[in-house]
This record gives C-alpha cells, structure tokens and sequence, in this order.
C-alpha cells in the first residue's frame, strides 16, 4: 500500500467512524470496504459498499413503507424504490455510482481499480452524512427526543445547508423543541459559518441558554450568518442582537425574493375570476390505473392539490385557461401559510439548446442570493423536500423535438425535481404521461398514449409506475375561457380557429396593416416551425416595417400590434396565446412551397389541426390523381412533412373479389411468370388461402365479388397489380391520398362518425376506446359477426381526391418494406375488426409478405408521367 | 397476476376457417425458462395483432390458469419514421 493510499484511506476511515450509530443499528461493518482496498481488493470494496447500501436502502424502504417487501430486492429496485423519499440530489447522485461502480465490479471484463474503490466509499460516505447530518432517525432507530414537527424542520435545514456545500460541525438537540446547529464550508482559503439556533420562542432559548450558563453565544463568527429560527415573527433584543431573527416559515426569504419572482411571472394575469370545469383523476398505487376521484371546479381542485401535495398534470385544449389557473394559483402563495413560497415557470420561455437545470437557474437567478451554481441545486432541494409549490406552465411547448421520444426526454429532465412531497404542478396540451383507459377516455382521440410510453419512460430511467402521486387535472369546458374572451371582444360565435382568425384580421385592419398580413404569416408561422415563439421588437420592424410603430418609435407602447401579444423582459414579445402563432404557422403550410421549405420543421397537433380547419376546402377532386407535393403525414406525436415526386392515381376502390377472380382466371390460362416479383418463393400459388377465409365460399359466391380480396398475400398482390399494369402504392403515397394537403385525421375529415367505416365499434354497438373494451367484446362474441363489407359502401369514406373506402373493411398492403426488414411490408388503414381509433389514415401496420389474412387486402396506383 | 419479459418462440397460423381461431403463439420466460401459449387477441393494440418469432415482449402469467399468457405487449415496435 502506498502512503498516499494509506493517508486516504485513514481519512475515509475517520469519516466512517462518525456513522457508528447507524452501523450498530443497522449491524453493519463499515470498516469491510477499507479493509478490502488496504489488502488491494478494489472490487471487493466495491462489493461491500454495495451490500452495505443495500442494506441502507432496505432500512429506508420499510421506514418509508414502500409499497412490497425488499427483501431479495437488486440495488437498482432499492434505489427505484426510495428515491421518491430522497430530496437531495447529491445523494441520487451518490447512489447511482455506486450502482454503477457495483455494475462495472459484477462484469467480467470490466478491471475495478484503485480509484474505484475509494470513489465507493466516499459516495458511501455521502450518503451516510446526509441521512446522519440530517438528524434522520430512520437509520438509527433512536428514540425521537425532538418532536417531529421540530425534527422535521430541522431535517429541513440540515439539508438545505448540506445541499449548498456545508458540512454540519456541531449540533445539539437541548429541549425537544431547542436545536442548535453548527455548518462550515470551506471557499478557498476562506471558511464560512452558518449558526442556527431553532426554537419554539424566545423565552424557551433564554431557558435554555440560563441552564447552560450561555456557552453557546459565545462563539466568534460573523454575525451574519447566525440564525435564530422561532415559531413565529417576534421582536428580539438582548442577548440576540447579532443574530437575524426570522420565523422558521419565513426562513427561505433569507434565499429567495419571492415576492420579486411573482412580479416577474403574473404580469400577464387577467383580473377576471372564470370558474372552469374539471376532473381529477387519481392514480392507483398499484396499478396506476386512473380513476375520475372529484368533479369540480378547477381553482378549487388545484388549491387543495397545494395544501395537500403531490404532483399534478393539468391538461386541457388550448384557451381551457390553463395558464390563469397556475398563475393565480402561484399568486395566491402570497396570502396562504400553506406553500406560500411558489414559483411558476413559463416553459415556452426554454431555449431549445437549455437543460432544464439551466433554464431553471437563469430564470431563478435574479432573485435567490445564493451562488449562481448553486440555484438548480437549492431549487431542486426545495422542490423535493415538498417546501415549495412549481408550476411549470406549457411543459408540451418546450419539447425541442415533438415527437413521442422528444417529449419524453423532457420528462425524464423535469422528473427529477419529482418526489414523494414534491408539489409540481405541470400543464399540457396534450397528455404524454397517462397511459390509462380511464384517461384515454377524456383525451382527445388524437392524443392517445400507448405501452409504447411506458416502454421509453423506462428508457429514460424513469418507472412509470414508481412516479410519485401523480395525479391528472382534465378540463372540459364545453366554451373554452379563450373563445368567451374572443366572443365578447369580436362579437362573433364561431369555433376557436374562426375566432382566433377574425381577432387577427381586426387587429391588423384596426391598425391599418392589413397588407402587411401575408408578411405576418410568414414571419411568424415560419419561427414556431422554427421552435421560436419570443421576438424583439427591432426585428418585428425589420420585417414588418416601421409601420407598425406609432409614429415611428421602436417600443411596447407603440408596437400596433400588441394587443395580440405580451411582454417578455424590455425588449422581447410573444403572442399573448401560441394558437396565434400556430394559426399563423397554418396558414402558412397552405402554400405548397412552404409545406416544401418547412420539411424537417417542428409540427404540433395544434397546428396540423388548423392547418385542417383552414384549408379543408383547399383540395376536392374526384381523378384520384396524387399530385406531387409535400404531404403532412405521421401520427399525431410524431407529425412530418414528405414529399411526394412523382404523380399517380390510385384505384378508387380496393381490388375486389371478382376482379382478383379474373387474375386468377389469366394465370390459370397463361401462368403467372410475367407478373410475379423476382424473388417470390418457389411453388408459391396465387389462389387464396382456402383454409383460413372465415366465409368458405367468400371467392365462389357472386354476392361476395364487390367485396375487398383478401387472404391472399403480398406476393399475390404484386403480381395482380402488375397484371393489370400498375402497382402497389407505398406507405407514403397511400397516407398522402387518404389525408390530401391539410393532413386529416380521416379521409373525410377530422370528426369522428362511426356511421363512415367498418370498424369493431359497429358490431359492439358502442365505442370500444380501449384495449379491455375490445377484448369483452371479442369474448363476448359480438365481433364473431364482423367481415368485410362491399367497397364503397360508406359514400363518406372518401378522401379528398376521390380514393374510396381507405379507412376500415380491410387493411391494405403497400411496397414500402419495413426499414431494415425486407421481409415486412407496411399495411394501411385498419380492418373491420379492429376499434376506431386504429382507423386513423396515419393508422399502419406491418406483415410477412408470405402471410394472408382475412383482415388484409390492397389495392393499386397508376405511375403517370 | 406476475410480469414477465419473454420473446416469442413459435407461431403457428392457423387455417381459421369459420372458428376464427386464427393464430396461437408460445413466449419464452427469458428469466425462469417457462413456455407460455396465447391466441393473437392477447396482444395489447388498437391495430393489426401480428408477432414475430424472436420478437421481444412483455407479458402477464395467472398462477389460476397456468401454462396461459396474457396482456402480450411488444418491446420492439419500429420507429414511426420507419413505417415510410
């Protein structure tokens, strides 16, 4: 051993040592670790250092009563499991190494070094300090001498100084309700005190102090870091006049000026009271299963929420009133003892290339008078020790990337401020965290999460199960507070994008730049495709012209168009709702070149289902012809804009029974050598597979010869569509017919009408939304009778340029082959057996090209010139 | 009912015929070595119900009806983008 591993090692020693309590309590060896990296057995240490965090964990895990037995437990299930009860992200933080480190040891190739070892051990440390610092008695099973109201606070502020780099010197529990406290940290060369000396009032800190005969005062350290922490607001002189006297729940003013933070972040905030409309829905701690648990009004819900804790998705349509209700909920932190220090936080506000950790810090900095690297961190300490209430307004506004991955990636980062006391509050659009039938039931169709959520939840290292006391607010006014607002301003009654419309066109013409409209649309429907939704006002001149300053002065009282807009800082504005902005971005995308430039943009839900209110009308033909073009496709999470290069039309209808009869007819006269595809297999036969049709006479009956083909498989479909001198479309092409130019949902539109397709929820006679509801009806046999029906039976199944029937009766195969899998061709559509909501024409799935069905068809397209 | 993560080992397509029993197929449990067997209706979707032989899942066991799986949910569904 060298000397400088024998001095480290002593040093580490000595800092165990501070922990005997919590060794002989929890009967461990703290010496085993140092023992093993003395004899050079690194990896042993490792191991050790393991066991003992395990046994930590398991300690904390029945104190906490987390849900199971944590017995046979792996070290990353103990840390899952108690990390909603841990608020200090050092500690998370020290964990996760040593898992790590624990990992790397269990691997065979992986050599556990010096280095290693001693790390172990000095995270080891860490985490033993906080829980010891802290004055925790989950770890050392002694008798409580404090009151727990008192140890609770004191555990508080414990953590608080350790999370701003203190170390804890000295700390003497002298009444049940008297604590002083000692912290030092080192800054360099300097060394900086923190006293604090916690009691229920004064008259109990002079008993205190007469029976000790004073010692305590009688240090020398700088008088402004010496705390007297009370109950209550009391005027103190005497023998406390170096001390800063503050109430124990005014003890976070010393760190932040809330009061300065609130007048940074409410200014938008309307004076008028609108109650709104709301359920909340409750997680089970089992299932996670959401239930509707209160109907009320959302104010009142969100204030209980404050009082109570816990963590809260607000999720509502645009205009619902979202931001009101978190920004009168923050204000009203002002006149209530109950988390009266709140923060809110405009998540549009995030610069696409920020953490949320900087985002945090360079909104918070102002005003918290701690170092600035120590602002997430204290944030964050505050956040999960549940002292603070955060509103994070806008959480689906700030996804850099708006696909199902990118809003989940922003979850992962926001999740760690999430805590078994944290009360965060956040609020979206669209839900990305509910994958729930009880929710899926209030979401919109469009907004519907799948187990594929689940499954990248886990990917970011978040346990969708293990998210603490989660719990939804869904608002459901039928009038939304933003159309009241704009009925009342444009006297009109129209639907939200009609409002939103004619306020733009008022406001512009009022200012006498109706001209300069075109120029808006593109200025700003091309930023938020951009990701930018705040500008300043120089460049509003730039591109709009000085016209919209009154008399040519670059300022917010002069800007003409403010009335659609607010405030951000002195020389940036935002619109005062993004449905402006995204409308803009609709109207934008009407133009075929801007659908062109914008390909690779971010596209929201919002704005593809403007895009189709505005431009519904825009395409109406009956030729079938596919023009080339850029084509909004995709579902609603993961929304893109593809081109399409070439012209072609497609079959009005899917290939039908007596039509693929025919085919059959020529290759029985002439084989089928001249249409087959190169590579179809040897002995393959065209005829359909007989033995699976669910109607045996399906291709012998003359009443089945308009119905759809099916049972035959891909490459049986290759070779009809080249007999008849065309091909099969691909995914693209098919997606881009069924949707036209402004990206419907459903051929015909974006309303859901059961009476336009043949779909499962027919036969149930119900909607079946979810998977449960599908399968009762299955096992009941109501879907027993369901088959393809004639093409063309639904006349309103038809897309806007004449394609008939795209969605449900059958599934259609394409030639796009899946990526990376030639064997795997794309289908289109949905069948009759399947829900709804599977009938989307983004809706896809894929199949084995040598595999038949009798829920599978396909039809053909004509390449023209 | 116990969660389990498995991969699919066989499926055998059935001619359905009139019966509607169109496919079954066998999971492996990749932890405690167990076949299950499951007819397509298990798969979890609102779309096309269609598994592949290797295709990792997820699935749920009944210690009341052992040998069964059911609530199959697929682990490795392709990107969005490569549907196009």
């Amino acid at each position: 051993m060298t000397v400088e591993l024998d001095s480290r090692l002593r040093h580490l020693k000595d800092e165990l040592d501070d922990h005997s309590r919590v060794a002989h309590h929890l009967g461990l060896d703290l010496e085993r670790p140092i023992r093993s990296l003395g004899d050079g057995y690194p990896e042993n240490a490792v191991s050790w250092v393991g066991k003992i965090t395990e046994r930590i964990l398991k300690q904390l895990w029945r104190h906490h009563q987390v849900q199971g037995d944590p017995a046979g437990k792996s070290l990353s299930e103990l840390i899952r499991g108690c990390r909603p009860h841990i608020s200090s992200g050092s500690v998370l933080e020290a964990l996760h190494d040593i898992q790590t480190l624990r990992n790397r040891s269990a691997h065979d190739g992986y050599t556990i070094a010096e280095e290693d070892g001693l790390t172990a051990v000095r995270r080891l440390v860490q985490v033993l300090t906080w829980f010891s610092t802290t004055g925790s008695q989950a770890l050392t099973g002694e008798v409580p001498r404090l009151t727990p109201e008192v140890a609770a606070k004191v555990e508080f502020l414990a953590g608080l100084y350790l999370t701003l780099g203190f170390q804890s010197v000295k700390r003497f529990e002298l009444t049940p309700h008297t604590v002083y406290q000692l912290f030092s940290r080192e800054i360099g060369l300097r060394t900086e005190y923190v006293e604090l000396l916690m009691s229920r009032d004064v008259d109990e800190v002079h008993q205190v102090l007469d029976s000790t005969g004073g010692e305590l005062l009688r240090t020398r350290l700088p008088k402004l870091t010496r705390f007297l922490v009370l109950e209550s607001d009391e005027v103190v002189t005497g023998a406390f006049e170096d001390y800063r006297v503050v109430a124990y729940s005014r003890f976070m003013d010393t760190l932040v000026d809330i009061e300065a933070h609130l007048q940074a972040v409410t200014l938008s905030m309307p004076g008028e009271f609108v109650p709104l409309a709301a359920e909340l829905l409750t997680a089970g701690q089992q299932s996670a299963d959401m239930s509707v648990s209160r109907i009320g009004d959302a104010h009142q819900l969100l204030d209980e929420v404050a009082r109570s804790s816990g963590n809260l998705l607000l999720v509502g349509r645009s205009g619902s009133g979202k931001t009101v209700l978190l920004q009168r909920l923050v204000a009203a932190g002002r006149d209530d003892d109950a988390r009266r220090y709140r923060f809110y936080f405009d998540m549009s506000l995030k610069r696409p290339d920020e953490t949320f950790p900087e985002f945090v810090s360079r909104t918070l900095a102002p005003f918290m008078s701690v170092d600035s690297s120590h602002v997430f961190d204290v944030f964050h300490y505050f956040a999960r020790s549940g002292s603070i209430l955060c509103a994070l307004d806008g959480v689906d506004e700030a996804v850099a990337d708006n696909t199902q991955a990118g809003f989940l990636e922003l979850f992962g980062e926001l999740a760690q401020v999430l805590s078994a006391n944290s009360t965060i509050i956040m609020s979206s659009r669209v839900s990305f965290l509910e994958d729930s039938p009880h929710v899926r039931r209030l979401m919109d169709g469009t907004t519907l999460m799948s187990e594929r959520l689940v499954q990248q939840l886990h990917a970011q290292g978040i346990d969708p199960l293990s998210v603490p006391r989660f719990s939804a607010l869904r608002l459901h006014e039928e009038i939304s507070p933003l159309e009241r607002q704009l009925t009342a301003v444009t006297g009109l009654e129209q639907s939200l994008p009609d409002l939103l419309w004619a306020r733009l066109i008022s406001v512009f013409s009022d200012a006498s730049l109706i001209t300069r409209l075109p120029r808006a649309v593109e200025l700003f429907g091309t930023a938020v495709l951009e990701g930018r939704t705040t500008f300043s006002l120089a460049e509003i001149c730039n591109t709009l012209g000085i016209g919209c300053f009154d008399q040519g002065v670059i300022s917010w009282e002069n800007y003409q168009l403010n009335p659609l807009f607010r405030r951000i800082g002195a020389e940036r504005v935002a619109f005062s709702h993004l449905a402006y902005q995204e409308l803009l971005a609709a109207e934008h995308l009407r133009s075929p070149d801007a659908r062109q430039a914008a390909a690779g943009g971010r596209l929201t839900e919002q704005i593809r289902a403007l895009l189709h209110h505005r431009a519904k009308d825009d395409l109406d033909r009956d030729d079938r012809v596919l023009t080339a073009g850029t084509y909004l496709v995709g579902p609603s999470h993961h929304l893109m804009l593809r081109a399409i290069t070439q012209p072609v039309r497609f079959d009005r209808y899917p290939v039908t029974v007596g039509e693929y009869n025919a085919f059959l007819a020529a290759v029985d006269q002439h084989g089928s050598a001249q249409w087959d595809h190169p590579e179809t297999p040897a002995g393959h036969s065209h005829r359909p597979w007989q033995e699976r049709l669910r109607l045996q006479d399906y291709y012998l009956n003359p009443a089945y010869s308009d119905h759809p083909a099916v049972c035959v498989d891909w490459w049986s479909a290759f070779a009809y569509a080249r007999f008849t001198g065309k091909r099969l479309p691909t995914s693209l092409e098919w997606e881009a017919a069924a949707r036209g130019t402004d990206g419907r949902l459903f051929p015909w539109g974006d309303d859901i009408d059961l009476d336009a397709a043949n779909c499962a929820d027919a036969y149930a006679g119900h909607a079946l939304v979810t998977y449960e509801a599908w399968l009762a009806e299955h096992e009941r046999g109501s879907l027993r009778h369901a088959l393809p029906e004639k093409v063309g039976t639904h006349p309103r199944n038809r897309s806007p340029i004449g394609v008939r029937h795209m969605v449900g009766n059958v599934w259609e195969l394409t030639s796009t082959t899946l990526n990376g899998h030639d064997d795997m061709v794309v289908i289109c559509g949905g069948a009759f057996d399947n829900p709804y909501r599977a009938m989307q024409a983004s809706s896809k799935g894929f199949y084995q090209r040598h595999r038949s069905s009798n829920v599978v068809g396909f039809r053909c397209v004509e390449d023209l010139d | 009912m116990n969660q389990r993560l498995g991969h699919i080992i066989e499926h055998r397509a059935h001619g359905a015929g009139p019966s509607g029993r169109a496919a079954t197929y066998l999971v492996h449990d990749d932890e405690t070595g167990e076949d299950f067997g499951f007819a397509y209706t298990a798969i979890v979707t609102e779309g096309f119900r269609h598994l592949r032989k290797g295709e990792r899942v997820r699935f749920l066991t009944d210690p009341g009806r052992p040998g069964h799986a059911f609530y199959i949910v697929q682990l490795d569904l392709p990107e969005v983008e490569a549907y196009y």
